[in-house]
């Protein structure tokens, strides 16, 4: 028996509540949850506070008790990486709640200050109204270049036009090589610049 | 940066998504797809977009990442003894709401066989119709308070859009 369906066949145990199944269920994916909760902590500032990596590893064995959120885990593809996603998730909106917590408690007043979240503000360079035909022309040259490259590949030039995020971070969230990302950012601009050259936008 | 960079950045930011209602955020299955290159299509289009407005989901999809490609790691981890008791102690905890649901069936069974005597014992008929009203009241109002204890329950442990973003998500783990 390998070990997925093995994993599986432990789930299935827990939900039919036989005896030993969740002590071993446990056992099998403690470490790995516990290792998931730390690491993720260790990248934020709440890394040495006492007792909450247990705290939140406690919490994901609660939740998967009391929500039956056991028998989901039988549909997943891997058990063990969608723990470890599970883990990651849980302890960064952990995370974020002590965050929130923490800004509530040390500056009340800064509270009612704050302006709206960074990410959601208002696109600062809105088209001007009395653009000219070549802006607009240039525009659907635009459009139709971002329009024609795949969502991966545009998911590459916004985020690095956009959000100023480098190669390398893009290829760590799309899980491909900074090399690529390159190739994609290029290939688009060439794209572009021709597209503009051909319509005499562009020297 | 030159003329070309600076009108895609000016493009891009124009047409990005400034309207009040957020994207749904992705559950966590979504994101084990997505990490797993097994999402295609719309799907991917959507987790995507979400990705391109929630630095929080990017930020997890990172150190999600980073723990699929270090899992083996986990093997030495060491788990604090009191820590693994605690969660192997909660499979033994019986639930109270279970108990509280099973004390309102008596109540409510004590009520029946009390109305079924009064019709078998006609000399106390009475007196078992008494017993049916008080056990059937006690059953109705325990299971009226069980139902508030599971609504206050509920909120207690539902996440609210207060606690973060990433709560957002779907009601799942």
């Amino acid at each position: 028996m390998d070990e997925s369906s093995d994993d599986r066949g432990l789930v299935s145990a827990c939900i039919e509540g036989r005896a030993g199944a969740w002590e071993a269920f446990v056992a099998r994916f403690s470490r790995l949850i516990f290792w998931s909760v730390r690491k993720t902590l260790a990248g934020t500032r709440f890394a040495g506070r006492p007792g909450l990596c247990e705290d939140i590893f406690q919490e994901i064995f609660a939740r998967l008790l009391e929500r039956g959120e056991l028998a989901r885990l039988r549909e997943v593809s891997s058990l063990r990486k969608f723990l470890s996603v599970s883990a990651c998730h849980r302890t960064l909106d952990r995370v974020k709640s002590l965050s929130r917590e923490e800004a509530r408690t040390v500056s009340p007043s800064a509270g009612g200050e704050a302006g709206p979240e960074p990410e959601w503000e208002l696109a600062s360079s809105l088209p001007d109204p009395s653009e000219t035909a070549a802006s607009k022309e240039r525009e659907s040259a635009l459009a139709s270049v971002l329009a024609a490259l795949e969502p991966r590949e545009r998911f590459c030039v916004e985020m690095h036009y956009l959000e100023g995020m480098t190669h390398r971070e893009i290829g760590a969230l799309l899980g491909i090589p900074q090399d690529t990302v390159s190739t994609v950012i290029r290939r688009t601009r060439e794209k572009l610049k021709s597209r503009l050259t051909e319509a005499g936008l562009e020297d | 940066m030159d003329k070309l960079d600076r009108q895609l950045k000016e493009f891009i930011a124009a047409r990005r998504f400034t309207g009040a209602r957020r994207p749904q955020a992705p559950s966590v299955e979504d994101y084990l797809l997505y990490l797993e290159g097994a999402l295609e299509g719309e799907p991917l289009e959507r987790m995507l977009d979400h990705l391109k407005t929630d630095a929080e989901a990017r930020h997890l999809i990172i150190e999600a990442r980073a723990l699929l490609e270090g899992g083996a790691e986990a093997r030495h981890e060491a788990v604090p003894a009191g820590a693994l008791e605690r969660a192997r102690s909660l499979g033994r905890k019986k639930s109270p709401l279970r108990r509280q649901g099973l004390l309102t069936a008596i109540w409510l069974g004590i009520a029946a066989v009390s109305f079924a005597a009064s019709f078998f014992v006609p000399r106390y008929y009475m007196q078992f119709l008494v017993l049916t009203v008080l056990f059937g009241f006690k059953g109705i109002l325990d299971a009226r308070q069980l139902k508030t204890q599971i609504l206050i329950y509920k909120t207690l442990t539902e996440e609210t859009p207060a606690n973060g973003h990433l709560q957002n998500a779907r009601p799942r783990l």
